[in-house]
């Protein structure tokens, strides 16, 4: 096979590549009209990049994306991403205890196994709550950003990124109860370590967080395979546990540091039943409509 | 008013009936005007003619010849009709003792 053959083929690869960037249907027939007209690689890849490049131009002129961005996207990163900091710092105690200070005499000692039950259910529900959560903020950016997808994931994405590794700045300290979540002094032996203080909390957001939303960001942009109905119900169940995650790690705190809520240690609801509503409706309509199809076709 | 591009779309789709689709639409363009089509100005003008209602697309079958991909079929609506007639006759008006062929 010649050089330029080669060269070709790799390029025809590139655009194939870019075109996924496309929506499945135009993606369809955008290929189609290549193949049949028999482009070269390099015009192929051309004419597939000033196609993307036109959409995500035409998404930025329109203001529904920023008005998404703006109310949603960012608030919901920056809740959860403090949030997964809020996780990791407190887990980070309990794993230091565990971890840190292991000692093979504890397996016979009945008190370690009575406080290690009593801890690690409380731990495992707040990852539960935390990865249902991401997924679900992930899930509905997607159904409200199908088309600049790209821009709300990617901002997504940044700002959850950017919250666990910076944080937000001091002066947020006065109005946002989380903020303050990241407490060294009282643990000092457990944040003196890097481990505990920088990698574990980005480990935990990139599993918790990231993972999780990014999936959910996929399927919220295919949701569009389930009747009006259903689509209905899944944002409803979706909207729940979102309320609870700003009411449970939001709204209640601040009402309490802002003097507004009369108790000063408020017994919360449980956040489980409902931060698991929208993956568990969403798996309920899967298993309901389980013949698939692609991703916002245009007709 | 129409585009001089969303005429010449609107006019090879014209010309293709029950054959328009994006390839075909686009050699017809590319053949009468000897100049390059992007597909990218292709798909984004039948949108806008689509979102106006003088052109409706839908997904048709897959082709050997297209790698088994599907066309994006067009047909032009009434509205769109109408439309084309009145930029022609619009540009016919204003070409009226014109002669671009002696200058």
């Amino acid at each position: 096979m010649s050089r330029m053959t080669v060269l070709d083929s790799l390029l025809h690869q590139m655009a194939d590549a870019a075109s996924l960037m496309l929506d499945s249907a135009e993606r369809d027939a955008v290929c189609g009209d290549l193949a049949e007209s028999g482009e070269s690689g390099w015009e192929a890849l051309r004419e597939v990049l000033s196609l993307v490049v036109r959409r995500r131009a035409a998404c930025l002129r329109d203001w529904r994306p920023w008005l998404t961005l703006a109310s949603l996207t960012v608030p919901l990163g920056v809740l959860v991403s403090l949030m997964s900091r809020r996780t990791a710092d407190g887990t980070a105690i309990y794993l230091w205890l565990y971890v840190n200070n292991w000692d093979w005499t504890d397996i016979h000692n009945s008190g370690f196994w009575r406080e290690l039950a009593e801890c690690a259910p409380g731990l495992l529900l707040s990852y539960l709550a935390l990865a249902c959560w991401s997924w679900t903020t992930g899930l509905l950016v997607g159904c409200f950003t199908r088309r600049s997808l790209w821009l709300s994931g990617g901002a997504f994405l940044v700002v959850v990124l950017a919250v666990g590794i910076f944080g937000i700045p001091r002066s947020f300290d006065d109005i946002l109860v989380l903020q303050r979540a990241r407490d060294f002094r009282n643990n000092a032996a457990v944040f003196l370590e890097v481990f505990y203080r920088q990698v574990f909390p980005q480990f935990l957001q990139l599993l918790l967080v990231v993972l999780p939303a990014t999936i959910g960001m996929r399927q919220g942009c295919r949701n569009d395979r389930f009747p009006r109905t259903a689509q209905v119900f899944l944002l409803i169940a979706s909207t729940a546990a979102v309320v609870t995650l700003v009411s449970n790690n939001l709204l209640w705190w601040q009402m309490r540091v802002w003097e507004i809520w009369p108790l000063r240690q408020p017994r919360l609801p449980s956040m489980i039943p409902l931060a698991i509503a929208g993956p568990a409706a969403y798996l309920l309509l899967t298993s309901l409509f389980r013949r698939p199809r692609h991703c916002a076709g245009r007709s | 008013m129409l585009g001089e591009f969303e005429y010449l779309l609107i006019t090879a789709a014209a010309r293709l009936g029950e054959e328009a689709y994006g390839a075909a639409i686009r050699r017809e363009i590319e053949e009468a005007t000897g100049t390059r089509c992007s597909i990218g100005a292709l798909y984004t003008t039948l949108d806008r003619l689509q979102t106006k209602g003088l052109v409706k697309t839908w997904m048709g079958e897959a082709t050997a010849k297209r790698g088994g991909r599907a066309k994006r079929m067009v047909r032009v609506t009434a509205k769109g009709v109408q439309a084309a007639t009145s930029f022609y006759r619009a540009v016919t008006r204003v070409s009226r003792d014109v002669s671009w062929d002696t200058q």
